[in-house]
């Protein structure tokens, strides 16, 4: 029986990584605040991941099982 | 109920609409197309942030993205088993600063091949943890798949890259 919806798992995925990427940052030499030409590259990186994981955690257990 | 909840809502109907299979065939293709974006992304960013720095991006920004994609309310919150995400999380930001380190440093070509382990080590997990069975068409296929990766490596022929390790740690987180 699924307990949480791919909406729950994607959101305590960027929850829970967030400061373990603090730490893996800091660890390899800092955080530099991103210039206004790297931003939109990141939001689309933050996008890409956050859409790629809801779809593929997206009721996949019903469709596949 | 707001316009943006309304058109939020329409969007949620449309892409839970088709039958199941389509569903499934439509999302695996999205998902896999959003994650070669963020391979060419890590790509592209990584001479100028360090393997963390991306991760931290990523997350940090993909929470402020949430309300676009993601359910609305307390729902979101919702969850009894805190502690199995904890667990999957943890081995999962492995699995993705290997990524990101991998991808950052070694050919894309090479990367991407020892991504193509995760159904090897998916096999044995799945005989570790979930107690299945495994017929002996597929432990002739996972011999064949680790035989690919020794190819791709050449361990004792060519120096085995530190990024190359990641690739494969990440494709067993």
């Amino acid at each position: 029986m699924r307990d949480c919806s791919s909406d729950t798992i994607v959101f305590y995925m960027n929850v829970i990584h967030l400061p373990m990427a603090l730490c893996t940052a800091w660890a390899m030499g800092g955080i530099g605040v991103p210039g206004w030409t790297d931003l939109p590259w990141l939001v689309a990186l933050a996008a890409s991941v956050t859409l790629g994981a809801f779809v593929f955690f997206g009721e996949v257990p019903v469709i596949w099982a | 109920m707001s316009g943006a909840e309304t058109r939020h809502g329409a969007i949620r109907i449309w892409f839970f609409a088709p039958p199941a299979n389509i569903r499934g065939f439509i999302w695996i293709l999205l998902s896999t197309f959003s994650f070669m974006a963020m391979v060419m992304l890590v790509r592209h960013l990584s001479d100028r942030y360090n393997t963390g720095e991306l991760a931290f991006w990523r997350a940090s920004l993909g929470l402020l993205l949430a309300p676009i994609f993601l359910r609305r309310g307390q729902s979101l919150f919702r969850t009894r088993q805190f502690d199995l995400h904890l667990v999957r999380n943890s081995l999962h930001f492995v699995s993705v600063a290997g990524w990101f380190y991998a991808i950052s440093t070694i050919n894309l070509s090479v990367g991407m091949s020892l991504q193509f382990t995760v159904p090897l080590f998916t096999i044995v997990l799945a005989i570790l943890i979930l107690r299945e069975r495994v017929d002996a068409a597929r432990w002739i296929a996972t011999a064949l798949g680790f035989a690919g990766v020794l190819i791709i490596l050449r361990p004792g022929m060519e120096p085995v890259t530190l990024a190359a390790v990641a690739a494969i740690v990440s494709a067993a987180g």
